[in-house]
C-alpha cells in the first residue's frame, strides 16, 4: 500500500503558475506526485456547482485547497518530499466578509459570479410594506453566527484499491455518504457509475461533515490509485482536518418584525448572507432550508425573505446538523424574546399567541395539516419541566446575592422532516432471511454513528418477526443496493425505514405462506413475533422462525426482497418562495437555566429541558441519545466553539484551542420525547437527529438575558461577549455583536 | 521530521547532554505542553531535534516536609501535588492550583517541574508558588543552586536557566497557622482547558483580625510572574474591608495594565482581573463572594 500526503495551499487567493513535481518524485520512497494533470475525468465537482477542484488547477481559492499530492512508501516518506514540490504563485487580492464579498469592487472568488453571490433564496407571502404600516411597534435586529467545525471523533481516511483488469476501483472510507462519494470518484476517474464500488468503513462521527469532503479525499486516492496501480492510503491529521473541511455557514441576519400592541405579528422581513466560503458545495441548499424556515414557526401573514450564499477566500462552507437552521433559530428565537420586552409580555405567552397549530400557513404557503402540529405541546412541556414560569417572574438581578445570578430562556422550532423539495427523495433497503432463520440486513443509507443500524434492524425484526439478535446490519456498500440517496437531513428512520419495512413485509409474506401450510392453518391467522410464527389466538400451535425459514429454503422460496420508499409529493416555486416545502414536520423546544458570572461573562448552562415530538420513537433509548448529544453540541455552539479563520488562515486547528463542550461543561439535561404520530413514517415515526441541535444557542442567549437584561446578538456567548457585549479575538475585525 | 529521544539515567547525564546539544534539544518532564507545541508545525519546532526525558531520571518525584520546608522533586506530578495530604494541609492553594490544570489524563502525566520550566504566563501552579515563596533548585554542570521563584523567569516561555542546568527541586515553606490562602481560576471551560486568568493568595493575619503579611501573585495577566506589592501594601496593618480588599484588587489591575500595556485583551482582562482578586481575598478570608 502507498501513503499519500497533501500539499496545500499557501495562498488563500492565487494564480497557480507552475507546479513542478520532479524533485519530489526522485526522493526517496516516492511513487508519485499526483496532479490536477493527472485526473483522467472531471477536474471539479459539488452537488450544485462543480466548482470544487479535486485538485487545484488555475486558482486557489482557500487555504485547504490541495495542490499537489505524494505517495509513497511509506508516510514520513510522503511527507518529507512535500515540501519539493515547487509551487509558483501569483497573489491575488483576498476577500474574507461576505459584507464586504457583495460590496462593488471586491475580488471576485469564481469567474461567472461577478457579485460573489453563489446563489439566491426568496420567499415572498403578503405585502410586508403593508405588515409593517399595520404594525405598532417595529424591531430591526442583527444577529450573527459562527464558523464551526463537526469534531467528529476520527479525521476523515480513505483507501483506494484498484482493480486494473476491469478498470475500476473499491474505495473503503469514513464516509458518510457512500452513493455520493461513488458519484464523484466515477466523475473525477471518468467511468460509469458501476466501475466504482464504495463501502462504508464504521465510523465515530460525521454530524453532516463527511460528504463533500470525504468524496474529494475519495477520488484523490482513486486517481492515486489508477495512477500507480496499487492501493492507496490518505489520512487527515487534526489539524489537515479543520483547515481543509468545510463548516457550519456563518450567517449575518438582518431581521425587520412588526406587531400590533396586542402580541400580534404582522410582517416580517429578512435578509441574510451566508458564508460560503470559496466553493459552492451545500450552500444552495442549506440557504434553501434558512429560507423556508426562517420565519420560524408563526403565522405571520406578510413575510419577504432574501437569503444569500456568498463566496469568499475562507474556509468553504456546507452541511452541518442542523442544515441552516441553527443560524436563522438562533435569530427568530432572539427576536421573539426583544419584541416580547418590547410588547411587555412574556415571550412564551407571545410564542403561543403566535405560534402554528393545526391549519395555520407557514411562510411559504403550506397548509400544516396531515399531522399534529405540536407546536404548543413541545413549549409547554419544555417551560414546565425547566420551572419556566415561576423562574421567569425573577427580574434580572432580582434577588440579587453577589455576582452569580440564574436566568431561564426557551427557544421553539418547526422543522420539516427529510429533503422536501430539495431534491430527489426516495431510498431501498434489502432484507434476506437464510435458511437457518438469520438475517441479512442491507440498506441504501449508512450507518454514521447515529443508531440506525440498531433502528433498522428493529424495524426488520418486527415486521418478520424474528429476534432482534437474528438480524445482522451489513455495512453499507454501493456494490450491493439501489442508490437510496444521502444518509442526511435526519431521513434514516423515516425514509430508509419505510423501505426496510416494505423489504421485510415483503419476506415475511413468503414466510407466512409455508408457516399457514406447516400449521394447518389460513394465512391471515398467522401471526408472527419474537421468533415464533402461529396461529392467532390459539396457545401451542406455533412453529420457529428458523424451522420456517429452513422448509421455505427447502421448498425453493425466494426468502430475499428489496424494499423501496419513495416520499410524498412536495413542490416549491423558486420565484416566490412559496409552495409544500417538506411532507411533514417536527416541533420542538428546548429551555435553558443559566448561571452568569456578571464580573467575569462566564456562562454555565445548568440544566436543559428539550422536548421534541418525533412522531413515534422506535427507540426511546436512542431517542434520548440523540437528544443528550444535540444539547451537548448545541452547548458548544452557544457558549464555546468558533473556528477563527483570520485572512483565510484557520487559527483554531486542534482541541487545545477549538474548545467543545466536556462533559463537565454539559448540562443535566431532561429529555422529553413527545409522540404524535405521523402518517407517513414508519409506526409514525418521523425525525430526531438535528431538531436536538438546533434550539439551545438561542435559549442560552434568551437565559443570559433574563440573567442579566444585556442581550447579545452573536454567537458563541463567551466569555467577552457576555461581559463586554463584543468579541475580543484580534481576529474578529469588522465583526462585533451588541450593535442594535 | 526524525526526532530523538534520550533518556538519561541521572541528573548528571541529563546536563550534560542538554548542554552538549544546546539549542537543539527539549527537556521532556511530562510532555503536556510540549509534545503539543512540537505537534503544532515543523516551524514551531525552532531546532528541536532531541527531547530529553526527565521523567525516567530515578527519585526526581517525591513531597518530603523537613521541619518547616516541604521539598517537591520537579517530576511530582499534578495529581499528587494535589491530593497529598502534605501539600493540601500546608500549602493548600497549591494543591488547588496543581487541581485545576487540564484534566485527569493531564494531571498524571505533567509535572510541577515541567510546569515551571515552560514558563507560560497562563501556568496554574506559578502563581501559587510565587504567592507561597517558593524557591527553585537547578543542578547543572557547574553544581547546583537555588533561585527565589520569580527571579527564575525570564520571559514568556522563557527562563533564566543556563545551558545544561535543570530544575531538580521546588521547595516552599508549610504555612504557618495565621495564614490563610486561596487560588482562585477563570477558564473558558470547565475543563481542559488554559486559564484565562488567576490569582493566588496568601495573607498571614495578627490577633487583632488585621492583615500581618500579603502576598498576590496573578497568572496569565503578567508578562512575568511576580507579586504585587502595591496590591499586598494596600492590605498590610489594616483590618480586611471593602474598600482595602477593592483597592488592593484595583492594585493588581492597574500593575497589570502598567506593565503590559493596553492590549487587545485588556477591556476584558482589567475589571476580571479585579474582581478575581477581589474574590480570592475573601476566598482566603473565608467569606465567599459569588
Amino acid at each position: 500500500m502507498l501513503f499519500a500526503r497533501m500539499l496545500r495551499a499557501r495562498l488563500p487567493h492565487a494564480r497557480i503558475l507552475r507546479v513542478d513535481t520532479r524533485q519530489a518524485e526522485r526522493a526517496p520512497g516516492v511513487a508519485a506526485v499526483v496532479t490536477h494533470a493527472d485526473v483522467p475525468g472531471a477536474r471539479a465537482f459539488g452537488p450544485v456547482h462543480q466548482d470544487m477542484p479535486v485538485f487545484a488547477f488555475a486558482k486557489t481559492r482557500y487555504l485547504g485547497d490541495g495542490v499537489a499530492m505524494v505517495v509513497a512508501e511509506t508516510d514520513l516518506a510522503a511527507e518529507r518530499a512535500l515540501p519539493l514540490v515547487l509551487v509558483e504563485y501569483e497573489e491575488l487580492p483576498a476577500v474574507f466578509d461576505p459584507e464586504e464579498a457583495v460590496s462593488k469592487g471586491a475580488p471576485i472568488v469564481h469567474d461567472g459570479f461577478p457579485d460573489n453571490i453563489a446563489n439566491h433564496h426568496a420567499v415572498r407571502k403578503g405585502d410586508v410594506e403593508a405588515g409593517f404600516r399595520a404594525s405598532d411597534i417595529v424591531l430591526v435586529r442583527e444577529y450573527r453566527t459562527q464558523f464551526v467545525e463537526h469534531a467528529y471523533i476520527e479525521p476523515e481516511a480513505a483507501v483506494a484499491v484498484p482493480n486494473p483488469s476491469e478498470g475500476s476501483v473499491t474505495v473503503y472510507g469514513s464516509i458518510q455518504n457512500p452513493f455520493t462519494a461513488r458519484r464523484v470518484v466515477a466523475q473525477v476517474l471518468g467511468v460509469s457509475l458501476n466501475r466504482v464500488r464504495v463501502i462504508q468503513c464504521a465510523m465515530g462521527g460525521s454530524f453532516g461533515g463527511k460528504d463533500d469532503a470525504m468524496s474529494c479525499m475519495c477520488a484523490r486516492a482513486a486517481v492515486a490509485a489508477m495512477k500507480t496501480g496499487r492501493p492507496v492510503r490518505i489520512v487527515n491529521t487534526r489539524e489537515e482536518s479543520i483547515v481543509e473541511s468545510y463548516k457550519r455557514h456563518p450567517y449575518v441576519m438582518r431581521y425587520k418584525v412588526g406587531a400590533t400592541r396586542d402580541g400580534k405579528l404582522q410582517a416580517m422581513e429578512i435578509h441574510i448572507l451566508a458564508d460560503a466560503g470559496a466553493y459552492a458545495s451545500m450552500t444552495p441548499f442549506v440557504t434553501w432550508r434558512s429560507a423556508v424556515q426562517a420565519a420560524g414557526p408563526y403565522e405571520i401573514s406578510n413575510v419577504k425573505t432574501d437569503v444569500y450564499g456568498v463566496f469568499t477566500n475562507n474556509t468553504y462552507t456546507g452541511a452541518m446538523r442542523g442544515f441552516g437552521s441553527p443560524q436563522i433559530i438562533f435569530a427568530h428565537e432572539s427576536l421573539m424574546d426583544e419584541l416580547a420586552a418590547e410588547l411587555g409580555v412574556d415571550p412564551l405567552d407571545l410564542r403561543t399567541r403566535n405560534g402554528f397549530r393545526e391549519g395555520s400557513v407557514t411562510a411559504s404557503g403550506q397548509v400544516l395539516d396531515g399531522h399534529r402540529v405540536s407546536l404548543a405541546e413541545v413549549m409547554e412541556r419544555a417551560a414546565d419541566a425547566i420551572g419556566y414560569r415561576e423562574k421567569r417572574k425573577a427580574l434580572p438581578g432580582d434577588a440579587k446575592t453577589g455576582p452569580i445570578v440564574r436566568g431561564v430562556g426557551l427557544a421553539a422550532s418547526y422543522r420539516g422532516v427529510s429533503l422536501g423539495a430539495e431534491g430527489v427523495d426516495a431510498t431501498g433497503a434489502i432484507v434476506s432471511v437464510q435458511q437457518d432463520g438469520s438475517v441479512y440486513l442491507y440498506a441504501g443509507l449508512a450507518e454514521n454513528g447515529q443508531g440506525l443500524r440498531t433502528v433498522f434492524s428493529q424495524i426488520a425484526a418486527e415486521e418478520l418477526g424474528c429476534s432482534l439478535e437474528d438480524v445482522v446490519f451489513m455495512d453499507t456498500d454501493t456494490s450491493l443496493v439501489p442508490d437510496g440517496g444521502p444518509t442526511v437531513a435526519s431521513r434514516s428512520t423515516t425514509m430508509g425505514g419505510n423501505a426496510v419495512r416494505d423489504a421485510a413485509r415483503k419476506v415475511r409474506e413468503t414466510l407466512v405462506g409455508v408457516a399457514a401450510e406447516m400449521l394447518g392453518a389460513p394465512c391471515e391467522t398467522i401471526v408472527s413475533s419474537g421468533g415464533e410464527m402461529s396461529v392467532a389466538g390459539e396457545c401451542g400451535r406455533s412453529v420457529g422462525f428458523g424451522e420456517v425459514a429452513r422448509e421455505a429454503y427447502g421448498r425453493g422460496e425466494l426468502l430475499a426482497a428489496f424494499g423501496w420508499y419513495r416520499a410524498p409529493k412536495v413542490s416549491w416555486d423558486e420565484e416566490t418562495g412559496q409552495g409544500k416545502a417538506y411532507f411533514t414536520y417536527v416541533y420542538g423546544c428546548q429551555a435553558a437555566e443559566v448561571e452568569v458570572d456578571t464580573e467575569t461573562g462566564k456562562v454555565r448552562v445548568l440544566r436543559v429541558a428539550a422536548a421534541h415530538d418525533v412522531g413515534r420513537a422506535i427507540n426511546p433509548a436512542t431517542v434520548e441519545g440523540q437528544i443528550y448529544g444535540g444539547v451537548a453540541m448545541g452547548t458548544g455552539y452557544g457558549t464555546l466553539e468558533e473556528v477563527e479563520i483570520v485572512r483565510g488562515v484557520t487559527k483554531t486547528r486542534n482541541f487545545d484551542e477549538y474548545l467543545i463542550a466536556t462533559s463537565m461543561d454539559v448540562p443535566e439535561v431532561v429529555p422529553i420525547v413527545v409522540e404524535n404520530p405521523d402518517s407517513y413514517g414508519p409506526y409514525g415515526a418521523k425525525t430526531i437527529g438535528e431538531p436536538t441541535c438546533e434550539l439551545l444557542a438561542p435559549a442560552i442567549a434568551n437565559a443570559v438575558c433574563h440573567a442579566t437584561g444585556k442581550r447579545v446578538r452573536e454567537l458563541p456567548l463567551d466569555l467577552e461577549r457576555v461581559l463586554l457585549g463584543r468579541s475580543l479575538k484580534a481576529a474578529r475585525g469588522r465583526r462585533g455583536s451588541e450593535r442594535a | 521530521m526524525n526526532l530523538g529521544y534520550a533518556i538519561p539515567e541521572s541528573v548528571i547525564e541529563a546536563g550534560r547532554f542538554l548542554r552538549e546539544h544546546h539549542g537543539e534539544c527539549a527537556a521532556l518532564a511530562g510532555g503536556t505542553d510540549l509534545m503539543v507545541r512540537l505537534r503544532a508545525d515543523a516551524a514551531e519546532r525552532k531546532g528541536v531535534f532531541w527531547l530529553v526525558d526527565l521523567g525516567r531520571i530515578p527519585g526526581l518525584a517525591y513531597i518530603r516536609s523537613e521541619g518547616d520546608a516541604i521539598r517537591i522533586g520537579a517530576m511530582t506530578t499534578h495529581d499528587a501535588l494535589a491530593r497529598t495530604p502534605v501539600i493540601r494541609e500546608n500549602a493548600p492553594l497549591l494543591a488547588e492550583a496543581c487541581a485545576s490544570v487540564g484534566s485527569p489524563q493531564i494531571r498524571s502525566m505533567g509535572t510541577i517541574g515541567g510546569n515551571v520550566m515552560n514558563a507560560s504566563p497562563a501556568a496554574d501552579s506559578i502563581p501559587a508558588l510565587v504567592a507561597l515563596s517558593a524557591r527553585a533548585r537547578l543542578e547543572g554542570p557547574e553544581g547546583a543552586r537555588e533561585v527565589d521563584m520569580p527571579d527564575l523567569f525570564a520571559g514568556p516561555y522563557r527562563t533564566r536557566a543556563k545551558p545544561g542546568e535543570v530544575l531538580t527541586e521546588v521547595r516552599v515553606d508549610a504555612l504557618t497557622p495565621d495564614c490563610r490562602s486561596a487560588f482562585v481560576r477563570l477558564g473558558r471551560r470547565e475543563a481542559l482547558s488554559i486559564a484565562r486568568l488567576s490569582v493566588a493568595v496568601v495573607v498571614r493575619m495578627d490577633e487583632a483580625g488585621r492583615v500581618k503579611g500579603a502576598s498576590i501573585s496573578p497568572g496569565a495577566c503578567l508578562p512575568m510572574p511576580s507579586r504585587v506589592a502595591a496590591a499586598e501594601d494596600a492590605l498590610v496593618g489594616r483590618v480586611p474591608c471593602e474598600e482595602t480588599v477593592g483597592a488592593a484588587a484595583r492594585a493588581v489591575a492597574e500593575e497589570m495594565v502598567r506593565r503590559t500595556g493596553v492590549r487587545w485583551s485588556t477591556d476584558y482582562k482589567r475589571p476580571v482581573v479585579e474582581a478575581l482578586t477581589r474574590r480570592a481575598i475573601w476566598k482566603a478570608l473565608g467569606r465567599h463572594e459569588g
